[in-house]
Order: C-alpha cells, then sequence, then structure tokens
C-alpha cells in the first residue's frame, strides 16, 4: 500500500500542497482529480521522489517501509512507475536499449534472448499503434506528446511495477490509444494486482477505467473524496462546491 | 598540380631508413636537421624543404589566439630518438593511471606492452600482412612517409607540403623541418578499399612518433577509410606532438579519416590536417580528442570543385588539466559545395574545452551549404566550456547556418532516468553516451565500444 | 561600428536585446555586442537581425560571457543575417565563455539569401517580384520569435 500522512510540500519557499493524507491499495484505482494548478502533478512528483519539491511534513509510506527521504531511484526499485505528463527526451539514448536495461534490471533471472526481447517490444508497439522505427530513435527525441505518453507504457510493461501513478495520461492521446492503454492496464491489475492513481481534470476517464474511489483536490488541499459518484456532481457542478 | 605516375610495386616487409642507432642532441638548429636527414640517406630536395622550413619557424610567433603554449621549451626537446630509445623500458615504469585504465578495460597484455609504449612492434601485423600484399597487387601504396619520399619522389612531391605549407603556422613549420614517421598512402583509380587501414598495423615503429607527416593521396571515384591512434591511454615520453597531415581527394574520390587521441597528460598536441577535394569528392574527418595536457587541432577541408563535401565529426572530453581546443574549418572555393560539422565535447574536473571553427563561403562558391551544430556539456562548476566559430558568407546563393549550446546534464533527465530505478551515477553515464552517440556511431564499433567505456570510466568517481 | 554592451549584475534579472537593421548598398555594418552574466538566476537575450542589400556587407561579433559559480543562467545569442542581393556579404562570429555548469547557453548565426519560395507564394497571391521582396524584409525586420 501507498500511504499519504499529513503530507505538506512547498516548492520556492510557496507551499503547494497541505496536509495531504491518503492511501493507494494493491489492486485499487484511485482517480485524483481537480482544476488546473491544485497540486495534482505535484502529488505525482513528490511521490516519485524529486528533488525539486520540498516536504514540510508529514511522511510518505510504501508497503510500510518510510520512503520520505529516499532517492528516486531507491523507490523505482520498490515497484513505484510514474508515467509524466511530459516525459522529457534523452537524445542519443536508443529506445531499444532503454527498454532492455529496464527488463534486466527488474528481471534479472529471465535468460531471455535480446532478439526476443525485440520481438516483444515489436509486438506491444504495434498493439499501441506505435510506429516500431521509433525504437530505434533516441527517447522522446522529436516523439510527439503521444508518442511519449505510449513510450511511458512501454516502460511500464517491461518493468516490475507495484503501483502505477498516471499523469494526465489522455493528453495527447485519441480514444482508442487509451482504450488499449487501458485494457493492458487492467490486465497488470487483475495478473499483478497493481495499485493505480489516475490523475486527471476530466472524468471521462472513468468511462474505461472505472475507480474504485476518488479524490478532489483544490488548491493544494484534499476537498473530498468518495466514490464514483463523486464525479458525477463535479461534472454538474464543477470543482468549487 | 601534377599527374599521378604509377608506382614501381612495393613490397610489404620490416624496413628501417636509418642505417645505424643515431640520437641527434638536445634543441633544434640547422646541424641537426642536416643530421636527421643524412641519418634518413634524403635528397638534397628534402634536404632544403627542411632547411627551409625551419627557417619559417624562427620567423613565425606563437599563436595570439587559443590555449597558452608560452611553456613548451623548444630547446629541451630531442628532434630525432630512435624509436627503442625513446620507448618505456618496462611495464611498471608506465603511469598508474594508465596501468589501471587497461585494466579496467581489459586490454590483452600484448597490446599493453605495445600501448604503452613498451613494445614497438603488435603480435597481429602477421595476420594484417597478407591484407596488404593483396592491396598492393591492386596498386596501393601504403608505406612510411620515410620510405614513400626516397621509393616514389614524383608521386609524394606532387602533393606534399601543397595542402599544408610550411608557412602555413609554426608547427607545421616546425614539423616540415624535422618530421620523421608517418604514413603515405596512395589508392589507384576506382578502387575502393572496404577494410580500414590503420596506423599501428605497419611495422615501421615510427607510427606514433612526435613529428609524424601523412600524405593520403585518393585518386579518381577510389575510397578509402583510415584509421590513426586508438582509444587506451598512449603513454609518450616525448612531451611535443606537432603532426602534419595533408589529403588529396581527386574527382569523385572519398576518403574518411578517423583518430582518437588519448596521450597521457604531459603532451602537447599540436596538429594541421586538412584535405583539398575536387569536384564531386567528399572527405569525412572523425576525431576523437581524449587525452593530452593541450590538445589544438581543426580539421579542415579545402572545397576545390563543384559539389565537393566536407564533413567533421568531433568529440572531446577535456578532464582536470586539460584544454582541448578543437574544431574544424571548411573553405567553399567552388559552387555547389556542402560542408557539416557536428562537435560534441565534455568538460569535467576542471578541464576546458573550446571550440574553434571557421567556415567561408567564398563569393565564388554559389548556391552552397553549411551547417555547423556544436554541443558541449560542462559538468560542474570548476570546467569550462567556450566556442569561437567564424562564419563568414561572401556568396548571397549560399546559405550558412551555425548553432551551439552549453550546458549541463539536465535535472529532469537524471530524475527521469532515476525514476525508473538507475542510481544517479548510471543515469548520468546514459545522458553522457546519448550526448556523443551521434559521433560514436560513425566509429568503428570496436572503437565505439571502448570509447564509450572509456569516458565512463573517466567520469567515474568524478561525478556524483 | 555599434558597440553594446550589458552587464547582468542583479540576480533575477532578465535582459531582451532585439535589434534589426537594413544596410543599404554601398554601407557596411560592424556591429558587436557582449552580454555578461554575473549574477544568479539571470537571463539574456540577443538577436540582431540584419538585411543585406546589394553590393552592401556586414559584421557581426557578440560574446555570451559567464563567469564561474552562478546558477539558473539562460542566455541565448543569435545572428540572423539576409543577402538579398549579389554582391551581399556577412561575417558573424558569435562566441560563448562560460564558466559555469547551472547554465543553457546557446548561440545561432544564420547568413542566408531570399528564400525562393516564399517569394514565389507571394507572387502567386498577386503580389509583383519587388513587392514580395519588400514584404520579406519588412516582415523580417519586424518579427522576433521567442
Amino acid at each position: 500500500m501507498i500511504h499519504l500522512e499529513n503530507l505538506t510540500v512547498s516548492v520556492d519557499k510557496k507551499v503547494i500542497l497541505s496536509d495531504i493524507n491518503f492511501s493507494l491499495k494493491p489492486g485499487q484505482i484511485v482517480y485524483l482529480m481537480g482544476p488546473n494548478g491544485s497540486g495534482k502533478s505535484t502529488i505525482a512528483s513528490v511521490l516519485a521522489g524529486h528533488p525539486h519539491y520540498r516536504i514540510e511534513s508529514g511522511q510518505i509510506f510504501l508497503d510500510k517501509k518510510d520512503i520520505t527521504k529516499l532517492d528516486p531511484d531507491k523507490r523505482a526499485n520498490l515497484g513505484l512507475f510514474l508515467s509524466n505528463q511530459s516525459p522529457p527526451a534523452i537524445p542519443g539514448l536508443t529506445v531499444k536499449t532503454f527498454l532492455w536495461q529496464i527488463y534486466k534490471k527488474f528481471h534479472p533471472q529471465q535468460k531471455i534472448l535480446l532478439s526476443e526481447f525485440r520481438r516483444l517490444i515489436e509486438s506491444e508497439s504495434n498493439q499501441l499503434k506505435l510506429n516500431p522505427e521509433l525504437l530505434n530513435r533516441g527517447l522522446n527525441d522529436g516523439f510527439s506528446g503521444g508518442e511519449r505518453k505510449k513510450m511511458e507504457l512501454l516502460q511500464l510493461l517491461v518493468s516490475r511495477a507495484r503501483y502505477l501513478i498516471l499523469d494526465e495520461i489522455d493528453s495527447g492521446l485519441d480514444i482508442d490509444a487509451i482504450k488499449i492503454i487501458f485494457t493492458k492496464i487492467k490486465k497488470l491489475i487483475s495478473d499483478q494486482k497493481l495499485g493505480v492513481l489516475v490523475i486527471t481534470h476530466s472524468g471521462s476517464l472513468t468511462k474505461y477505467l472505472a475507480p474504485d474511489r476518488v479524490l478532489i483536490l483544490s488548491q493544494g488541499v484534499i476537498k473530498s473524496s468518495g466514490s464514483a459518484a463523486l464525479i458525477s456532481q463535479i461534472e454538474s457542478r464543477g470543482f468549487d462546491k | 598540380m601534377a599527374k599521378f605516375i604509377p608506382a614501381k610495386k612495393y613490397k610489404y616487409g620490416f624496413s628501417s631508413p636509418e642505417a645505424a642507432v643515431f640520437k641527434t642532441k638536445k634543441g633544434l638548429n640547422e646541424t641537426v636537421i642536416r643530421q636527421i636527414s643524412a641519418a634518413k640517406h634524403e635528397t638534397k630536395d628534402m634536404l632544403n624543404f627542411r632547411l627551409n622550413s625551419y627557417r619559417q619557424f624562427l620567423a613565425k610567433p606563437l599563436p595570439s589566439w587559443g590555449p597558452d603554449l608560452s611553456k613548451i621549451n623548444f630547446d629541451d626537446i630531442y628532434y630525432y630518438l630512435k624509436p627503442s630509445d625513446r620507448e618505456v623500458k618496462n611495464w611498471n615504469s608506465l603511469p598508474s593511471d594508465i596501468k589501471n585504465t587497461y585494466d579496467k578495460l581489459g586490454i590483452p597484455q600484448a597490446e599493453r606492452d605495445y600501448l604503452g609504449g613498451v613494445k614497438a612492434q603488435y603480435e597481429s601485423e602477421v595476420v594484417y600482412g597478407s591484407l596488404i600484399s593483396r592491396l598492393t597487387r591492386q596498386g596501393v601504396i601504403f608505406c612510411s612517409m620515410d620510405e614513400a619520399v626516397n621509393k616514389y619522389p614524383d608521386l609524394v612531391w606532387s602533393h606534399f607540403s601543397q595542402i599544408v605549407p610550411p608557412d602555413d603556422n609554426k608547427f607545421a613549420a616546425l614539423n616540415s623541418a624535422v618530421w620523421s614517421g608517418g604514413s603515405f598512402i596512395y589508392i589507384p583509380k576506382g578502387l575502393k578499399v572496404d577494410l580500414p587501414l590503420q596506423a599501428y598495423f605497419r611495422i615501421n615503429s615510427q607510427n606514433m612518433g612526435q613529428f609524424e607527416r601523412t600524405l593520403i593521396m585518393v585518386d579518381r571515384d577510389a575510397f578509402v577509410h583510415y584509421i590513426e591512434g586508438c582509444t587506451a591511454p598512449k603513454y609518450s615520453t616525448d612531451s611535443l606532438h606537432a603532426a602534419v597531415v595533408e589529403i588529396y581527394i581527386a574527382p569523385g574520390g572519398r576518403c574518411r579519416y578517423t583518430t582518437i587521441q588519448n596521450w597521457s597528460t604531459n603532451v602537447y598536441n599540436l596538429v594541421t590536417k586538412r584535405a583539398y577535394v575536387e569536384s564531386g569528392g567528399v572527405m569525412e574527418w572523425v576525431d576523437g580528442n581524449l587525452g593530452s595536457k593541450t590538445t589544438i587541432k581543426y580539421p579542415s577541408t579545402i572545397l576545390a570543385g563543384p559539389h565537393a563535401h566536407g564533413q567533421v565529426l568531433s568529440i572531446a572530453v577535456a578532464g582536470s588539466n586539460q584544454i582541448l581546443d578543437a574544431g574544424g574549418k571548411a573553405i567553399h572555393l567552388a559552387p555547389h559545395t556542402t560542408s557539416q560539422v557536428i562537435s560534441k565535447s565534455i568538460s569535467f574536473n576542471g578541464g576546458q574545452s573550446s571550440y574553434r571553427g571557421t567556415v567561408n563561403i567564398a563569393k565564388k562558391a554559389r548556391n552552397s551549404r553549411s551547417k555547423v551544430v556544436c554541443d558541449a556539456l560542462i559538468l560542474d562548476h570548476r570546467s569550462r566550456s567556450d566556442t569561437y566559430p567564424v562564419n563568414k558568407n561572401f556568396s548571397s546563393s549560399s546559405i550558412l547556418e551555425h548553432e551551439a549550446t552549453v550546458s549541463k546534464i539536465g535535472d529532469d533527465q537524471i530524475f527521469y532516468l532515476m525514476s525508473r530505478g538507475f542510481s544517479q551515477s548510471e543515469s548520468e553515464a546514459m545522458i553522457i553516451n546519448g550526448f556523443i552517440e551521434p559521433i560514436v556511431k560513425e566509429l568503428p564499433m570496436e572503437y565505439g565500444l571502448e570509447l564509450n567505456r572509456l569516458i565512463n570510466l573517466q567520469m567515474e568517481g568524478s561525478l556524483g | 561600428m555599434k558597440i553594446y554592451r550589458h552587464i547582468l549584475s542583479r540576480p533575477g534579472q532578465h535582459q531582451d536585446f532585439l535589434k534589426s537593421f537594413l544596410v543599404k548598398s554601398g554601407q557596411n555594418l560592424i556591429l558587436d555586442t557582449t552580454m555578461d552574466f554575473q549574477a544568479s538566476r539571470t537571463s539574456g537575450r540577443t538577436v540582431i537581425k540584419v538585411v543585406v542589400m546589394p553590393h552592401a556587407q556586414t559584421n557581426l561579433t557578440g560574446l555570451i560571457k559567464i563567469k564561474p559559480r552562478l546558477k539558473q543562467i539562460n542566455a541565448f545569442l543569435k545572428h540572423q543575417v539576409l543577402l538579398v542581393g549579389t554582391d551581399s556579404t556577412a561575417v558573424s562570429t558569435p562566441k560563448l565563455e562560460i564558466e559555469s555548469d547551472d547554465v543553457i547557453a546557446s548561440h545561432a548565426a544564420v547568413i542566408s539569401p531570399l528564400d525562393q519560395n516564399q517569394i514565389f507564394y507571394l507572387m502567386s497571391r498577386g503580389f509583383s517580384q519587388t513587392q514580395a521582396v519588400n514584404l520579406i524584409i519588412n516582415s523580417f525586420l519586424t518579427s522576433h520569435e521567442i
């Protein structure tokens, strides 16, 4: 379980999140919603350990381990996977090579040949309707927003995530792409009990991946929490209740 | 330029022009030069050429720009030394950082002996010998410059010192006066040599000399790829290396010249390299600079005929106490010519790397195009990076573009890779390897792999 | 000769220096700029755009200088030259001297002739060649994109 306890976060001396409390259980789907500027992406970055943000007070636990001060790579090794809203480019780092290195890191016992691995990722790329040519290019170098999002998912498929944070997955992707991605995520939820935190400002994603729980974030504070029914309230009345 | 004259057959084998064990006194003067020429049994023409060059060397001042060269003591250098006197006597005399690098790179013992300067010859010469015989039957000449001057004078003098004349700069003049060693290559019309020719496979042990002079002549529609140097650190007891490389490319010809230098950090490495390209010809310089205390080197291409193309791919990695001043030059003298320079440099641990380049598109070089891209990484606050590009466009139908960026490794990039489970130093290494990838992929694979490992090794311990 | 010097000495300072010049026949524009970064969290952009008419020349030099131990610097220098006619020539030497690592410093130089495609496009919309060229020159000089 991921658990945020009384978390207050600031950046450049300005408080962005105040006293945040929530949990994400294995196999659970939690939606974190709020208007732009509410601090949703900050929660994603803070969970992953971005050094830009300062934890003023509170703690973060992953499977009972206090990860509040842990480096990003150690959190990744514990099974945390952040799918970025705008992943950066690393020119010259070939996608294929990068995916292979992630795979080896998370599956040290598996003896798979590079050629088999290549076929695997080509097949996944095709299913995601991603041009397999991109596998030979530098990571995200010149890729469109949608292509970058699909790249995030390819990385998810070769690592061994226990908790997935999806930061604004729908921006840059069409409905068909979202459906395919969510189908794959649902499989990981049922096969591996992947816990998923969906960060979004629109309720339309719930059609493709139904939430177990919804949290509404506004101006850095969790204003309300409840079941999926909360979403139709937001749709009719807006975020400010 | 004179026409090519077919050469007589060259027999591959051991050869050493010097008749006896010989070493000049330290310092440079006319007597020393006469002694060098006499030991090599040279013609009067070559002796006069050396003497004239020496006078040019005396007349020319040190460059007023660039790294500080004032500490070079010209009187404290042996200008001619038989290789066995120059060699380090045993493995243990090598500096420990070089020995450690060899260990970590996993270089076999025989190679270490050669590369470390302990032995003058490399075992696989025997294997390579059969390749050379085949090429010789096809009309290729590949021998030391010393031999070529005596065996093929007409061919050599047709271009020798025409492309880099002695008065070009002080160090070209010095090289012209005291040159010894280096390669001479002639590729006959239409022949495309598929395997790269490598300097250290030649037996003549003066290959890695301090004042090498190389001349490559690629005849019409021919092709050759020449590789000089190696990624593993090369220890040199000589502290001044002033080499000259001249390349002539006949119409339709193509040459790729790859250098990886990793000289020990006592060396001043001052090299003048220039190619003269006729119509439709192509010159590709691939230049890797890892070592030396100071390197000054700007591979140049003169695009003399229409549709000629010149390219420089350059990497410089400057660590502590190193100044690497590198770049490229393109001179467009004919219409429809193109040039491209891609330069990647990294400064870390107080190192200093500079890009210095010139693109000059003459008025008669109508409809030409040049693009220069320089990227530099500075890894810490003690290091520095400078860029000095001179862009001259005198042709109003030609396009000249230049762009350069200097930055550190992005925090976002590091965070991203770490969030995928890679440690900070693994992440930095991946980003650096990605940064130099466009150049590394042009290197023969073994060099590329070794270069990556070597750069990662250099970075290890100096980053976070 | 025109010389411009900018020093960024206050933390947080931002300086834009965007200038356009038209060099008439027979003239020679010699211009030198320096942007000297001396404080952290500063950013500066220098963009020099020059149109060189037939039988005119320009020689542009520019320097971005960043001293050691500064943080969060963003520096940009660009020379953009349009060569309009025969005998138009330009020399551009943009320089960088960078001694801090926490920077993004870049420079660019483009010296090119009029784009024939642009001229053709405007003519296909009814403008004469002279009108088209004037339109292109004017929009080149008056636009400074980010």
